[in-house]
């Protein structure tokens, strides 16, 4: 499913090169939900940037689906991206101006593959499997964070990715808010059996996936 | 592989949700939904697009003004300037001339010039335009009292730059055959019939006084006109002379602008043999020269104001740009091509530009509705002619600056666009502005 072989990211900044993430082999295999722990600065985000083809690596090769993602180019990348992977990110990443809807039903309609009717059909469908049926029509700024971050979820998964790549999901988010979401993470690997790899900081977050990766100085080290 | 049209769990929701008011097609929801992103980007940032607005309408407002009232000027200038009369009189040589200020007409003599120079002296570097004129004195034309003296002048209404100027009224149609203009002394009614050498003419248009005695008094007529009368006039007159075919009393002539009346009364000596040459009012050329040469300059000055809004935008977007960096870095994560992401933000750039131009255009009618209610109507109250543009070419104009304005919208922002929709995702998500 996916293969990082050698990868690493080397920052050029005023006081020299840094190495944000050295040379890291890593595999995931199709189904799996690794989640990568790290303290902040260790190279965990930039990692994943890396894996979901955000961030080009300095060197070595991210093989996802057996299709070396850094070596199409920047049009075919974005339409990988937009097919097989899905983000969250540790930020509310719904664009403030369109409706709920709207957010969720973009990445279908960015990548053209259907009808603007079908978009807005599935993109309804998942915001009712998420409970937010209510909220089609609102704007993000209407609805709660933790709604926001469901929201986020849908839009995610609205082109069926074979990977969902989560970026410190709960950072802002309440206690119950948390488990809720863990909770849907957990749904969406076991039903659905999609490959899941969650970055935190959060080791008792962490402890819920398959398998836990530690990340310290841009290394694995466990 | 998943497959794409059963995300998760295919129950359905039971509801049917509208998308973008757009017509159902691959591509039209996006391109609608990128387009009404620009549109909200806009209106999110209440302060800073009306700054931008104001500033393009201020542009293209003078702009759209600054065109208009230049072409209008231009027509007035055909209009106003000609009446100074010409820059230059070619007649044949030993014709007495009165000297006034404006070379309006030759002065009825019998020598006469050949018609086929007219071309060589039209080809004479400095030349702009040339118009022929015969001209010759009768009392037997039988119009007026007993023995009235009458100049009859014929010109080439297609050429022409003194005469048609001067018409106070005139038909509501073009001039032709048959046709007679008077001059600012004689009061005829339009379309009446004057009986000339027993051959009916009906009155086109009446001038307007001159202080030129042989304007005021003469009865216009074009060459084809003079043509058909010739035989009838030898037969009464006995003159023959000017009536001969293909000849012409003298021809005014109009300079190209930066050039001197001495400069082309040298080439058209060294030229003509047998012929005079006499200079207008040296300022009166100036003055027209001078004014076209301000004309170009307004030209110049607008094009360096859509300059500098093109950077004014330029610089504005990059700002925008900077302060939307995870917003742009989303679009990028989630799918969106490099072109989608330019083409949004010069969208946006062109809507706010053409929006900021079409206000410019307003503020502009307005302005010249002011200065038609004081300016114009003070020159007109001193007979200074000011002839506005036709509504239809105002509003071509108008078209023009707000696709203009646009274009230069999507110039300026082209560079800060390209660069963002050159950058990294990742870069782009984790540089918030």
């Amino acid at each position: 499913m996916l293969s990082c072989g050698h990868v690493g990211k080397t920052y050029a900044t005023e006081r020299g090169d840094v190495d944000a993430v050295k040379a890291i082999d890593l595999d995931v295999p199709r189904g799996q939900f690794a989640a990568i722990v790290g303290r902040s600065g260790s190279g965990k985000s930039s990692l994943m940037a890396m894996i979901g083809g955000l961030s080009r690596p300095t060197r070595g090769t991210v093989l996802l689906q057996d299709t070396d993602i850094w070596a199409l180019p920047d049009s075919q990348l974005a339409q990988f991206r937009n097919r097989e992977i899905g983000f969250v990110f540790q930020f509310a990443s719904l664009l403030p101006t369109l409706r709920i809807i709207d957010n969720v039903a973009l990445p279908a309609l960015l990548g053209r593959r259907r009808a603007t009717k079908a978009c807005y059909r599935t993109a309804a469908e998942l915001l009712g499997q998420l409970g937010l049926a209510e909220y089609v029509d609102a704007y993000p700024a209407e609805i709660s964070a933790g709604e926001q971050r469901r929201a986020v979820i849908a839009r995610a998964l609205i082109n069926a990715p074979s990977l969902l790549l989560a970026d410190e999901p709960t950072s802002d988010l309440d206690e119950q808010t948390e488990i809720e979401m863990m909770a849907q993470f957990r749904e969406l690997n076991r039903e659905r059996g999609m490959t899941l790899i969650m970055v935190t900081h959060n080791l008792r977050l962490a402890e819920q996936a398959d398998r836990v990766l530690h990340i310290a100085n841009g290394a694995l080290v466990s | 592989m998943a497959n794409a049209d059963v995300p998760y769990r295919a129950t359905a929701a039971g509801q049917e949700i509208d998308g973008p008011r757009s017509p159902q097609g691959d591509g039209v929801g996006i391109r609608f939904l990128l387009g009404s992103l620009a549109l909200q980007n806009l209106g999110r940032r209440k302060a800073r697009t009306l700054l931008l607005l104001a500033a393009v309408a201020i542009c293209s407002g003078a702009v759209f003004t600054g065109a208009v009232l230049m072409k209008s000027i231009e027509n007035s200038m055909d209009v106003g300037f000609t009446r100074l009369g010409a820059d230059m009189l070619v007649i044949p040589e030993g014709t007495l001339t009165n000297i006034t200020a404006a070379l309006l007409t030759a002065e009825p003599t019998d020598l006469t010039l050949d018609r086929g120079m007219l071309d060589r002296l039209a080809g004479l570097k400095g030349v702009r335009r040339t118009a022929p004129q015969l001209i010759f004195r009768t009392d037997l034309s039988g119009y007026g009292g007993r023995d009235e003296s009458v100049d009859m002048i014929a010109f080439d209404p297609a050429h022409d730059i003194t005469v048609q100027p001067w018409l106070e009224r005139r038909l509501d149609r073009p001039m032709r055959q048959g046709d007679v203009i008077v001059g600012g002394r004689r009061e005829e009614a339009l379309g009446s019939q004057l009986l000339l050498f027993g051959k009916p003419l009906t009155v086109y248009g009446t001038l307007g006084r001159t202080a030129v005695g042989t304007h005021e008094r003469g009865l216009f007529v074009s060459f084809e006109t003079m043509d058909g009368l010739r035989e009838t006039i030898q037969q009464i007159c006995g003159m023959k002379a000017p009536l001969e075919p293909n000849k012409i009393s003298g021809v005014l002539v109009e300079l190209a602008p930066g050039v001197t009346t001495q400069q082309v009364r040298f080439a058209v000596l060294a030229n003509f043999p047998g012929v005079k040459v006499v200079g207008g009012e040296s300022m009166l050329t100036s003055i027209r020269q001078g004014l076209s040469a301000l004309l170009d300059g307004v030209l110049v000055l607008m094009a360096i104001m859509f300059i500098s809004t093109a950077a004014m935008v330029s610089v504005l977007f990059s700002a925008i740009i900077t302060e939307r960096r995870r917003e742009l870095g989303l679009l990028k994560a989630i799918g969106a091509q490099r072109r989608q992401i330019i083409g949004m933000l010069l969208t946006e750039a062109m809507m706010a530009t053409a929006a900021g131009a079409a206000l410019g255009c307003v503020l502009g009618v307005l302005l010249m509705r002011f200065y038609e209610h004081s300016l114009v109507y003070y020159l007109q109250s001193l007979g200074i002619p000011f002839v506005w543009l036709s509504a239809g070419r105002i509003a071509l104009i108008a078209i023009a600056c707000i696709v203009l304005a646009s274009l230069i919208g999507a110039v300026g922002a082209l560079v800060p666009a390209w660069r963002a929709g050159r950058r990294e995702p990742y870069d782009l998500i984790r540089s918030e502005g």
